[in-house]
Formats: structure tokens, C-alpha cells, sequence
């Protein structure tokens, strides 16, 4: 099997071999050990989900893969930069809630309405970044339709522009017309309060004085409206971003009169929750 | 023919076989040993450059020893060094990687590490995030160590096991110096004891298998005091040569040592002048009083300068009681109850009540019958041995003065420059001994000088090391 010369089968010097097979196994144990020890980079595939309703449990996945337990996720703002102070060293990280090697949990509770990018850090350096990764939608508020009495002092000729049916338009002059308030009935009364029109008026600084007008002829107009309005917080039912309540001002404005009334009533929102 | 009367076993005797060969056997040993350093290599060569120093250091120093001196230094130093390896061994496998990408003792090395890592990768042109920047320039343990670090690992790559193995190398580097230091002039047995002693610390063998400053700063303490004895040598000899060499690697440790942590600059200074101070009084102990007496004309000359010091110090000294952790207290209770804004109505006596409280304090905790939790009652042992050593120290200090005055001044000053400057900013029981285990090799060394004399007159032999081999450097 070995000749004189030390060959195998007189083919390969023996020592030759041994550096070979030596060689071989070097090679395959440095392999063996870089597969050990080397740790693969993580890798994030997609978001999910990529939108959702804001609110105080709102959670995301991070899928990919080689995910490891300490690593740090931030979600700036999109279009912001991405900082930290020494007052707020944390910055915009987000909790982590659970680990595996192919997905992190995150939760969103401190992220307002909007669109944030994801940071993925290790402990020494930036491992991934996801532009404009998570929206979050602007909160749905509960929404009921509710009757409110509106008590407006104005004069008669204005009054009478007050038709049924007319709807507020207010200062969104896109808004939906189911969003917009719309006169049920126009209930007018003349009034025994004699009105005199009265204002301040001033010419050069410091020089003030009072002009006095005539009296007018103001009529009441009690208008019962149909109000779309949004619980904003528990109890607190709003149009147009003004609470509605007894006694809160109530600007109107139709296609062809203006006036400004207070809210005398309105119904009992639970009666009336869509 | 001659082989057929060969085998018939009669006149000429047969070929003599060959001596047999001890080479197969160290061939295999060797190719063994050098698969696994290329596998090593492979995975950190910081890590085997950092063992083949230490190897080298500890074979450099036993080397120039005889007798029965080596062979106690060799297995000192091979159990103390091994200990150290095995235990950065369980380190790297005890690690999780997909819990921890590496495992460190304390967190402070944690954030060490990673500071280093963010500064790497910075110069590297690795993307980090904004609050690793922070971290960058962040106040908070602000030092030139990470730099350092982040240089070694620039070139090897991340290396957080290896660079356990640099704080090991730097404090064998010191530990060494101060052996070969004290051997110089106390002789082999004073040197061999104090050498284990300080080898076999526990805190300070934690401290060493930690990425963290204390090694390189005994290290570098280690240097200035050897660089002061020498350069002090030197001049009495009339090397100017040696001299100024030993004095630039005092100048040099002391550079390092400024940026390197808050004080400890301070302390490397407070302790040349206290050496100096020190050899004059051994020489001339009249002067002690001229000396005394000129320090209490400038501590009242210049309170207005001390008092805001004082006060510094007591701020710090109340921001470690607030902070986590087991503390104690050196202050008036008002202070405490009061806040760090009462300081500023703090009397001249109220001041020295303080600093002479930090001095006991540092001397003293923790009280081994007030232990409350694992961790301290794991350091009662160790306190009462430290409490051993003191008293050794001072019995070391009667006997080094008559055997060397000069390096006896180099080993009491700086421990006392510590005790100046650490106590009163101290206030944290974890820190202090953190802070302390720097000065604790300096009394270790004394303590052994007077442990060497008291077992001397035990035995009524001769002198300890009075006519050792010494090989002068």
C-alpha cells in the first residue's frame, strides 16, 4: 500500500497527504466556527400592519429574520429628524414587547395620529431603517346625531332669511353635508327687549369714544337644528370641535344669513348614539 | 555470515536500536497546540497577542530568578493568570447570543464596551443611531479608556473577551513592577508575598478580568510610583541618563492618567509631593514639624480657596447617598435633610468634622457587622484581612524606613494621596471599594515588608532578603 518511497499506492507522498487532509480540516473547522460564532445580520421583510387606527393598544410586527432580544427600535416621525436630548435619551424608542428569531412585537401606545419610519439598532450600530413604515390613522370617535334648540336675537329681516332645511356650512367649505348641522323648524317671537346698537370706537391712540346708534328691531328666533356631533372625551359630545351644551355659544351661518345664538337645549346624546 | 553468528547469539553483539524518540510525541503536541492558537487567531487574534504578552511578561520577570524564589513566583503566577483565563473562558461560554451579544461581569464594563464599539464604528463610517452619539459625548464616566478600546478593536475587530485579557495584561503589568520594585530593596520574600497578596485580591481580581479603568489605572499608578522610585535612584547614583527616562515614564503615566478618570491625576501628584515630603521627614525628622506647621499656616491662609473644595466634595459625597446602592454618611444630618443647597452654609468645623469622618470612613467600610445584603457579606473576609494589612502596613513602615526610606516614602504616599482625595468624594459603599482597591497594592506591599520582618524575628534568622541575588536593572 505505501512503495519504499512513501507513497500511497505510489501515488501521493504520505507527508503530502497529511498537509492536505491537515489543510481540509483547517478549513472545514474555520468554516464549522464562523457558522458557530458569527451571528447574521437581522433582517426585516415587512411591517404588519403597515396602517392602523391610532389608540392606546395599538401593536405592530416587525417579520424577518436573525432577530435578536436586545435589540432597539425607534419610530421617528417621517419627515422629522430622528434625535435624542439628554433630557429624553430614549428619544422615540418603542417598547418591545416579545422576541423570536423571525418577529418583534412592538407597541405603539406613545405614537400619535401619522407616519413614522423605523430605526432597528444592535448595541453598537444601525441594522435596518424602514421609510414611512407605520400610519397610524386618526382616532374614530363615537358620533350620534342629536337635537339642540338655538335661541338667536337678530333682526327681523335676518330672521326671516332662516328657512328649514338650510344647513350650517361653517368653515370646512368641503365638509360633508352630513357633517354640517341643518334647521328643523324656525320658531320666531317678538321680543319686548329694546336693543340699542352700541360700539367703541377709536380715532388716534388713547382717544376713545362711544357712538350710539339708533334703536333696532330685533326679533328672537328659537331654531331647533339636527347637530352631528363627536364624543371627543366621555360626555363631552362636540360639533365643529365647540362642545354643545346649554348655554354655549352657537354660531350659524347659512347660505343667506349669519347669526350668533346660545345653545338653549338639546337631547340626551344616549338617546340618540348611532 | 557475520549476521547468521549474529543470530546464532554468539561472538559480535546486534545493532544497537535507537534511543527512543521523544520528537513523535512533541511533534503532535505542537501541531495540537498550533491548530488550536490558529483557531484561536482565527476568532480573536487580539486575544492571542494579549495572552503571548502576558506569557512573555510573567516569563521575563520569573527568569531573572533562582531557587526556591522562582519556583514560587512561577506557580503564583501561573494559578493567578490561569484563574484569570478560565475565567474570561466561562465569560465567552457562558454567553447567550441571542439574549446578550456579550457578557460582561458589571454593567459599568457593559457600557464601557459599547461606548468603545460606538466610537469603532464611528470612525469606521458604521451608521449609529443618535442616542449611541449621545452616548458618545455623554459627561457621565467620560474618559479616554473607550478611545483606547476603540482603537484595539478598530484594528482586531470587536473583541469584548479579548479586551478582558488587555485588563488582565495591564494589571500583571503593574503588579509585576511593583515586585520588581520592591524586591529591589525588601528583598525576594517581601516581594513573593506581596506580589500574591495583590495577585489574589478578590476585588481586585474581579476588577482585572473586567473591561474596565481600575487596571489600567493601577497600571499606571504602578508607573508612577515605580518611575518616581527609580528616577529617584538614579539621580542618587548620578545616572541623568536613567533618570530622565524614568522621569518621562512619569510624566507620560501621569499624562494618561489626566484623562483617564476625575482625580486620579490629582492623586498621582498629591503622591509625588507626599513621597518627597516623606524622604525629607525620614531624612531629617525635624523638618516634620516646619512641615506640619507650614501646612496648617496655608490651610488657614487659603480657606477661602479650600472651603468651595470642601464643599465640592461633600456635594459629591451627597449625590453618591442619594443615588443607588448601600451608602454611608459623613455629613451633619441637616445636610441630609436639607439638600445639596444647605451646603453653602457649612461652618469651618462642620467642614473638618467631614473630612475627618471621609478618612475614617475610607479606612474603615464597610463594617463588617453591618453587612445586609450577599454582596457585602462576601466582602467580610476580605475587610477583615484588609484590616490585617493595615496593621501589617504600619509594623512594614517602621521596618522600610530603616531598610529604604526612599521607596518606603513611594509606597505610603500614595495610598494616603488616595485616602485625601477619594475619601471626601466618596459615599457609596461599591464605589469606595472600587476606588480604594487602586491604593490597596501600595499597603499590600507594606504589609508584606512588615509581615516578612515580624516572621523574621519569630524565626531570629537573618534579615529578610539581606543578601538576596538581586540582579539590579
Amino acid at each position: 500500500m505505501i512503495d519504499g518511497n512513501g507513497r500511497l499506492f505510489g501515488l501521493v507522498n504520505l507527508v503530502d497527504l497529511g498537509l492536505g487532509l491537515l489543510l481540509v480540516f483547517g478549513a472545514a473547522l474555520g468554516a464549522g466556527t464562523y457558522r458557530v460564532f458569527h451571528l447574521p445580520v437581522p433582517v426585516i421583510e415587512r411591517v404588519e400592519p403597515a396602517a392602523l387606527p391610532s389608540s392606546a393598544g395599538a401593536r405592530v410586527r416587525l417579520v424577518g429574520r436573525n432577530f435578536r432580544h436586545y435589540l432597539r427600535v425607534f419610530a421617528p416621525r417621517t419627515g422629522e429628524p430622528f434625535a435624542v436630548t439628554p433630557s429624553a435619551p430614549a428619544g422615540p424608542e418603542l417598547p418591545i414587547e416579545s422576541v423570536t428569531q423571525d418577529a418583534l412585537e412592538l407597541r405603539l401606545s406613545s405614537l400619535g395620529p401619522g407616519t413614522y419610519d423605523l430605526y432597528v439598532f444592535d448595541n453598537a450600530r444601525e441594522l435596518a431603517r424602514l421609510r414611512h413604515a407605520i400610519t397610524l390613522a386618526p382616532p374614530d370617535p363615537p358620533r350620534a346625531t342629536m337635537r339642540a334648540v338655538v335661541r338667536l336675537l337678530l333682526p327681523a329681516q335676518v330672521a326671516s332669511q332662516l328657512r328649514a332645511g338650510d344647513r350650517d356650512l361653517g368653515p370646512d367649505a368641503n365638509a360633508a353635508p352630513a357633517e354640517r348641522a341643518q334647521i328643523e323648524r324656525v320658531d320666531i317671537r317678538e321680543t319686548s327687549v329694546d336693543v340699542m346698537d352700541m360700539r367703541v370706537a377709536r380715532q388716534l391712540p388713547g382717544d376713545h369714544y362711544l357712538w350710539m346708534g339708533r334703536h333696532t328691531s330685533q326679533v328672537m328666533a328659537d331654531v331647533v337644528l339636527r347637530v352631528p356631533v363627536r364624543e371627543a372625551s366621555p360626555g363631552r359630545w362636540e360639533y365643529d370641535g365647540r362642545p354643545l351644551r346649554a348655554g354655549d355659544r352657537f354660531d350659524l351661518e347659512t347660505a343667506s344669513a349669519k347669526a350668533i345664538g346660545t345653545v338653549l337645549t338639546r337631547e340626551d346624546p344616549q338617546a340618540v348614539r348611532r | 555470515m557475520s549476521s547468521a553468528i549474529d543470530a546464532a547469539g554468539g561472538g559480535r553483539p546486534g545493532p544497537v536500536p535507537p534511543p527512543a524518540s521523544a520528537f513523535p510525541r512533541a511533534a503532535r503536541a505542537a501541531s495540537a497546540l498550533g491548530l488550536a492558537l490558529g483557531v484561536i487567531w482565527a476568532l480573536s487574534p487580539l486575544a492571542v497577542a494579549l495572552a503571548a504578552a502576558i506569557v512573555w511578561m510573567c516569563a521575563a520577570s520569573v527568569s531573572r530568578l533562582q531557587g526556591r524564589e522562582r519556583v514560587h513566583l512561577v506557580r503564583i503566577l501561573a494559578l493567578a493568570i490561569g484563574l484569570r483565563f478560565i475565567a474570561v473562558g466561562l465569560l465567552l461560554v457562558g454567553t447567550r447570543p441571542d439574549r446578550e451579544p456579550f457578557l460582561a461581569l458589571f454593567p459599568d464594563a457593559q457600557y464601557l464596551l459599547d461606548r468603545s464599539l460606538w466610537i469603532r464604528n464611528l470612525w469606521l463610517g458604521v451608521e449609529i443611531g443618535p442616542h449611541q452619539w449621545l452616548g458618545i459625548v455623554d459627561p457621565y464616566a467620560a474618559s479616554s479608556y473607550p478611545y483606547l478600546l476603540a482603537a484595539l478593536q478598530t484594528i482586531a475587530g470587536p473583541s469584548p473577551y479579548a479586551l478582558c485579557l488587555l485588563s488582565v495584561a495591564f494589571f500583571t503589568a503593574g503588579a509585576l513592577l511593583m515586585h520588581r520594585m520592591v524586591r529591589g530593596a525588601f528583598g525576594g520574600p517581601t516581594a513573593t508575598l506581596a506580589l500574591a497578596a495583590t495577585m489574589c485580591w478578590p476585588t481586585l481580581f474581579a476588577w482585572s478580568i473586567s473591561v474596565l479603568r481600575e487596571a489600567f489605572q493601577f497600571f499606571l499608578g504602578a508607573l508612577v510610583a515605580a518611575g518616581l522610585y527609580y528616577a529617584g535612584r538614579h539621580v542618587r547614583r548620578g545616572w541623568a541618563g536613567r533618570a530622565l527616562a524614568s522621569t518621562a515614564a512619569v510624566a507620560g503615566a501621569l499624562w494618561m492618567l489626566s484623562g483617564l478618570r476625575e482625580g486620579t491625576l490629582e492623586i498621582g501628584l498629591l503622591a509625588i509631593a507626599l513621597a518627597l515630603a516623606f524622604r525629607v521627614v525620614a531624612a531629617r525628622p525635624s523638618v516634620a514639624a516646619a512641615l506640619i506647621a507650614l501646612s496648617l499656616f496655608g490651610a488657614v491662609r487659603f480657606e477661602k480657596r479650600i472651603v468651595p473644595v470642601v464643599r465640592l466634595a461633600a456635594d459629591r459625597h451627597l449625590g453618591h447617598v442619594m443615588s443607588a446602592g448601600r451608602s454611608y454618611q459623613l455629613l451633619d444630618r441637616r445636610f441630609y435633610a436639607a439638600g445639596p443647597a444647605s451646603l453653602g452654609t457649612m461652618t469651618t468645623a462642620e467642614g473638618l468634622g467631614f473630612l475627618a469622618r471621609s478618612a475614617a470612613a475610607f479606612v474603615v467600610m464597610p463594617l463588617p457587622w453591618r453587612a445586609a445584603s450577599v454582596s457585602e457579606f462576601t466582602l467580610v473576609p476580605q475587610q477583615i484581612v484588609w484590616y490585617l494589612a493595615l496593621a501589617a502596613a504600619l509594623a512594614g513602615l517602621a521596618a522600610g524606613l530603616r531598610r529604604d526610606p526612599w521607596l518606603t516614602s513611594v509606597l505610603a504616599a500614595y495610598p494616603i494621596a488616595g485616602l485625601l482625595i477619594i475619601a471626601p468624594n466618596s459615599g457609596n459603599i461599591g464605589t469606595l471599594v472600587r476606588h480604594r482597591d487602586m491604593i490597596v497594592p501600595f499597603v499590600l506591599s507594606l504589609a508584606a515588608a512588615g509581615a516578612a520582618g515580624s516572621l523574621h524575628r519569630v524565626r531570629t534568622g537573618p534579615a529578610p532578603g539581606a543578601t538576596p541575588a538581586v540582579v539590579q536593572p
